[in-house]
């Protein structure tokens, strides 16, 4: 919480439409709810390959991060909420 | 993050994990540092990832700051990166805990004190997924039920007029009942009558999803500025009519409370 209150009031007024929507509870806010259509590949399809920085800069991709039997990939919206 | 408690339960299983947001390495360098996270937390920043999978949530439109986020959600991915399968819920403030995900999907029993009800004719053992829980979580109640010596209660799916075993959830603000998942049953023929029956004998074991109510759900009050519960109740009644070689009893109830405590969402940002 290194950000100044003198930034707080105008950031919640700018942040309104954001913050409102996407972590409110019940959804009603601005943004219509997301759909199940979003939600990519389905059981059965191979997924798109990958290669991103993990939290300590290494360059993880399926091979290194996968176990014999697969690997679990947990997608969600911020650290930083 | 629960995943981290339970990161060694995936790995028992010989699978690996990772979660993959649209922060940058070093915002999620201090969220793990702060959360004393080792599952690698992956850095997508420019939400290429996030778009090849297809998940950018578009309800969000583009030109806003916070486009590029996912829909949240998870893939259980084979060793050929084929999915098999997949969780996403159409609310997203909406979880399935990774602790029913792992009852559900690996059958694994939570290391959660049982609770205990004797009657004539089992002892049902109950305990959820976990203990505490959070707005739009979705949970899982176990019910384990060892009948005794001869005795057997009938399926849900069973004819002809006998009364199946039934779960009833109480109605309440704070929680939603979901699924309730009976095993398959055995089918039991009896002799004298010429007839055969969708039944449980020896244990079985049943299972409810419930979904935890909105923040908003979970206040003491309707007023806005009103706390959360504390103490969340969930109760419901047991229905049977259970039988043994020579005769049926008198259909009966159990009533089984679970008592959780109410965790407030971690809205504290990390810079």
């Amino acid at each position: 919480m290194r950000k100044a209150a003198l930034f707080f009031l105008p950031m919640l007024i700018l942040l309104f439409a954001a913050s409102a929507a996407i972590c409110s509870e019940d959804g009603g806010a601005l943004y219509a709810q997301d759909s199940a259509s979003q939600s990519g590949p389905e059981v059965g399809d191979k997924i798109p390959s990958f290669s991103l920085p993990d939290q300590n800069g290494r360059i993880q991709d399926f091979g290194s991060l996968a176990g014999p039997n697969g690997l679990l990939i947990l997608f969600y919206r911020s650290a930083d909420w | 993050m629960e995943l981290e408690n339970l990161k060694d339960e995936y790995r028992k299983r010989g699978l690996g994990i990772c979660a993959i947001s649209r922060d940058t390495p070093e915002i999620l360098n201090k969220f793990a540092t702060r959360k004393n996270i080792a599952v690698p937390l992956l850095a997508d920043p420019g939400y290429e990832v996030i778009d090849a999978f297809g998940i950018i949530n578009q309800t969000i439109p583009k030109d806003h700051r916070n486009y590029g986020i996912a829909h949240p959600g998870q893939y259980l991915v084979g060793p050929d990166q084929v999915v098999q399968q997949k969780i996403f819920l159409e609310n997203y403030w909406e979880r399935v805990t990774q602790e029913s995900v792992l009852i559900q999907q690996f059958g694994w029993s939570p290391d959660i004190p049982v609770g205990r009800l004797e009657t004539n004719a089992f002892t049902l053992e109950y305990r959820a997924s976990q203990t505490e829980v959070r707005a739009g979580n979705h949970i899982t109640l176990i019910f384990d039920v060892h009948l005794k010596d001869r005795m057997h209660v009938y399926a849900p799916e069973v004819e002809g007029g006998y009364i199946p075993v039934s779960w009833q959830l109480k109605e309440s603000r704070y929680y939603k009942g979901l699924e309730t998942r009976f095993p398959e049953a055995e089918i039991i023929r009896m002799e004298a009558l010429d007839e055969e029956l969708a039944s449980y004998s020896g244990s079985f074991r049943f299972m409810q999803e419930v979904v935890i109510g909105t923040q908003k759900n979970l206040r003491v009050s309707d007023q806005d500025n009103a706390p959360s519960i504390e103490n969340l109740v969930i109760e419901g009644t047991f229905g049977y009519q259970a039988c043994d070689d020579k005769k049926c009893y008198i259909p009966d109830e159990v009533k089984v409370k679970f008592v959780f405590d109410v965790e407030s969402h971690d809205w504290q940002k990390v810079n």
